[in-house]
């Protein structure tokens, strides 16, 4: 079968017209909502066909949020969108794809992929929307909670450290790296817009608030924690953007940490980065020798 | 004396003497000479070092069974006698390294009245050829010499082999092959009956069943594998590494198993044929996505090589033990369809049955095979690989959708609802493992959940009624008869022809979809039996249990076997006339 080819005129958008008829489920006052009023920004900027789109999650509140996007979507396993999403996009690198999902769902159940995606820079896009919780099972603590975070998983206090995303996806080799907050729904459709237009894989870290089982780490906390990546930062030094991870402590750094171009894993695979079409056929007589 | 054109070669030594080699270039020769063969390879577990065998079966006519006895056993040292000497058969011929001044019998008396040919192995290898790797190609020459392998074909083999490695590797190997068939031709007194004969022919192609499932899967249309390496499954993933990227398809080596058939599913809901291949252990970790590729809707086919489990078992060697995994395959009630291939020809062919299961039911096909058809050899003809590829879905895709009127999972009569792919306009919909209504959304009120979980379990009647397969061999009205499933079809065919041969009406029952299960013809299957027994290779009889719980008051003998090793048609043919009136 061959690949649909990507359409040659880029329509004018409008956030609204990928907005599907499905009503968010969210509680009122979720950082999602912000998420994706500014994927559905994004999206609008791109002008990307919305039946060339796919969007990939896994499972965890935010990953319900394929339902509520006008496109093909593949709402999965709990942990599993990235392999979903590279089968996506290796099998038809003309699709565009969004990847959407929490912090449990990308770092804790889902933590031996990320790197494995990240390092072949597969030619996606993955939105992290982050609450430091696990808000679909009531509240309990994620790989990103803060130490000494209570809940009735952790009824002591949780005693372990918690990990960095930015820091972790800048080790592992993405090829661009940013962090926006759910509350600044402009810069982030920005990152994000930047980050689809991104040739490889592009990792987007969302700080979006759970305002029903986190209530400690709400909008107030991450507004006085945050800080703009000055203006003067080399987006293509990795040194300059892992000491933004974790210098001063407590202080989120917004905007893009890195960019650099490297060839992506279909433009590796497939010559000019698209499936051959029409496919070659299989030479017969080349694999009976093989065999005989 | 009459020469004996039909006999069984075993080849024995250590890992790392280049057992494997020498068993392959007799065999590649012997299809070369229009010899029909079946051959079979063990070797241990860990990368090198502990015994190597190769056991090589030619007939005048194509075999399903790799057959009891050696008649031929090649030993590259005495170690490798005393593990297969009690294989050999007593008219047998024992080929071993060694001179003739230090006859073997000396230490082993059993063989005093034995035929022995010692060929200094070792000795020509270092001494006169200079390079001790070269051992297996001494003992390759002397074979040649004396039970007619055919000298041309061997050394061209040799050349082509060697053709991209350096010039002294194919001096040495050449060497070491005419210093083995000459020391024969000059040493040894020939007086057994062995004897090869080239026949007319194009010659054959010669296929293990891990390379018929990869060239099947290649020729049904598959064009894309995700796959993590895994003993005794690694083979297929690559050769389609090789083969795919030539015809525009993608091989993509995962991180685990779970991301293998993650991205499986991603790549065919973008409407490619897509599969992964693993064993046991791999298996168990794909049990969750198998169940979205059900709920899903997504066609998706895993093959599984068994060996022996549970846990990393007995990664070498073969089992039938993950059928009871098969069937149930993950949580919750899961619709798919579960094949078993039979033969290697039918580890090729099997593989457009399960894409075409796969795709025009929606669902995924869990096809096993076992460690003992995946490192089995047979020759097949030519032909089968100048059949015309499928090039185009059996079942494809919707093209052209009014959003409108679009839903992705609408109830229909068979259960299977149009599917669109990514690109198609106006066929947006969202794939969700949750319970989901006809577009989609998901529902979890009883009536919805009732009408979709039957919606989906409705397509097995279709599957089995359209794809249905079944195999029956000998006696139309057994005495007795011998149902068995997977590799045991070879064993159990060749068994029950033995058996009708010897006066004993036998009939044999092998499915090729165990599931749905094709109860009608299981049922006139027993009907048309005195007695039937069961037989499979693994402790519990996972198929016997299965077999009770659909054909009700159906309580058969079972044969198990459990060893690690394969069930041979003698312990078909054992239980047959143990039973036989």
């Amino acid at each position: 079968m061959n690949p649909p080819e990507p359409s040659t005129t880029a329509a004018t958008r409008r956030a609204a017209d990928y907005k599907s008829s499905r009503k968010p489920v969210w509680c009122p006052g979720c950082g999602d909502y912000g998420v994706l009023n500014s994927i559905f920004s994004a999206l609008a900027t791109t002008a990307i066909d919305p039946d060339r789109l796919v969007v990939v999650s896994g499972i965890g509140c935010s990953s319900r949020m394929p339902g509520f996007i006008r496109a093909y979507g593949f709402h999965g396993a709990h942990g599993r969108a990235l392999p979903v999403a590279v089968g996506v996009k290796t099998a038809n690198p003309a699709l565009d794809v969004l990847v959407v999902g929490g912090d449990g769902d990308a770092f804790s159940i889902g933590g031996g992929h990320v790197s494995h995606v990240a390092r072949r820079n597969i030619n996606i896009t993955y939105i992290v929307m982050d609450n430091q919780i696990y808000g679909l099972t009531k509240g309990q603590v994620s790989p990103t909670s803060d130490p000494g975070t209570t809940t009735k998983a952790s009824p002591y206090g949780s005693f372990e450290y918690s990990i960095q995303p930015v820091q972790l996806m800048l080790s592992y080799g993405a090829t661009y790296v940013a962090r926006g907050f759910s509350s600044y729904p402009k810069e982030l459709a920005a990152m994000i817009d930047r980050g689809i237009r991104h040739n490889g894989f592009s990792f987007i870290h969302v700080l979006s608030p759970c305002v029903t089982f986190n209530k400690s780490i709400g909008y107030d906390y991450y507004q006085s924690h945050v800080v703009p990546i000055p203006d003067d930062h080399d987006t293509n030094d990795i040194w300059a953007a892992l000491r933004l991870t974790g210098d001063p402590p407590d202080t989120y750094y917004l905007g893009v940490f890195y960019e650099v171009d490297r060839p992506s894993y279909t433009d590796m695979l497939y010559k000019g980065g698209r499936r051959p079409s029409p496919e070659p056929p299989i030479d017969t007589e080349r694999i009976i020798r093989r065999f005989s | 004396m009459e020469a004996v054109r039909e006999f069984v070669v075993g080849i024995g030594g250590e890992s790392g003497e280049g057992v494997v080699l020498a068993g392959d270039i007799l065999t590649m020769t012997a299809a070369r000479m229009n010899i029909h063969s079946s051959s079979f390879r063990t070797f241990p577990a860990e990368a090198r070092g502990g015994p190597s065998v190769v056991k090589l079966r030619l007939c005048l006519d194509h075999v399903y069974s790799l057959g009891d006895e050696y008649d031929i056993l090649v030993a590259f040292n005495e170690d490798a006698y005393g593990l297969h000497g009690p294989d050999l058969a007593q008219h047998g011929v024992l080929v071993i390294d060694g001179e003739h001044d230090d006859p073997v019998q000396r230490r082993h008396p059993e063989l005093a009245d034995r035929i022995v040919y010692q060929i200094p192995m070792d000795r020509i290898s270092r001494k006169d050829v200079g390079e001790p790797r070269t051992k297996n190609m001494v003992a390759v020459g002397a074979v040649s010499a004396l039970f007619g392998f055919s000298r041309v074909m061997i050394e061209k083999n040799l050349a082509e082999r060697f053709a991209k490695r350096s010039g002294k590797i194919l001096q040495d190997n050449l060497n070491a092959f005419t210093a083995g068939y000459d020391y024969a031709v000059a040493h040894v007194e020939k007086h057994d009956p062995f004897e090869l004969k080239e026949e007319e022919g194009e010659g054959f192609i010669v296929l293990s069943g891990n390379e018929a499932v990869a060239l099947g899967s290649l020729y049904a249309g598959c064009r894309f594998f995700g796959g993590y390496p895994i003993t005794p499954a690694t083979e297929i993933m690559e050769i389609l590494a090789y083969e795919l990227p030539r015809v525009g398809g993608a091989m993509y080596q995962a991180e685990d198993e779970i991301a293998s058939i993650g991205a499986v599913l991603g790549a065919s809901f973008t409407g490619v044929r897509s599969m992964t291949a693993t064993s046991g252990p791999g298996l168990s970790l794909m049990a969750e996505l198998i169940g979205l590729s059900s709920m899903g809707e997504i066609p998706c086919v895993i093959v599984n090589v068994q060996r022996g489990g549970p846990s990393t078992g007995l990664p070498t060697k073969t089992e039938q033990a993950d059928l009871s995994l098969a069937l149930a395959a993950t949580h919750g009630d899961a619709p798919h369809v579960v094949l078993a291939a039979t033969t290697i020809r039918d580890c090729f062919e099997i593989m457009q049955l399960a894409f075409d299961v796969a795709d025009c039911y929606q669902l995924p096909v869990i096809v096993l095979t076992e460690q003992a058809l995946g490192f089995r050899r047979a020759d097949l003809p030519r032909s089968l690989l100048r059949a015309k590829p499928v090039t185009s879905p059996l079942c494809p895709p919707q093209e052209i959708v009014d959003q409108a009127l679009y839903f992705r999972y609408r109830l229909t009569e068979n259960g299977v609802s149009a599917r669109t792919i990514p690109g198609t306009i106006g066929g947006a919909h969202v794939v969700t493992g949750l319970e989901h209504a006809e577009d989609g959304k998901p529902a979890y009120d009883p009536p919805t959940r009732r009408a979709m979980m039957e919606k989906r379990q409705r397509k097995l009647t279709g599957v089995l009624k359209e794809f249905g397969s079944v195999k029956r061999y000998g006696d139309a009205n057994p005495d007795i008869g011998v149902i068995g499933w997977g590799s045991t079809a070879g064993p159990i065919r060749e068994a029950v022809q033995i058996a009708c041969g010897a006066g004993v009406k036998a009939g044999g029952f092998v499915p090729r979809m165990i599931y749905p299960s094709p109860n009608e013809d299981i049922r006139a299957f027993i009907q048309s039996c005195k007695k039937v027994f069961v037989i499979e290779g693994n402790m519990s009889g996972q198929y016997a249990a299965f077999l009770r719980s659909q054909i009700p008051g159906f309580d058969p003998v079972v044969v198990t076997r459990y060893d690690g090793l394969p069930i041979q048609r003698g312990d078909v043919l054992k239980k047959i006339r143990e039973m036989a009136p």
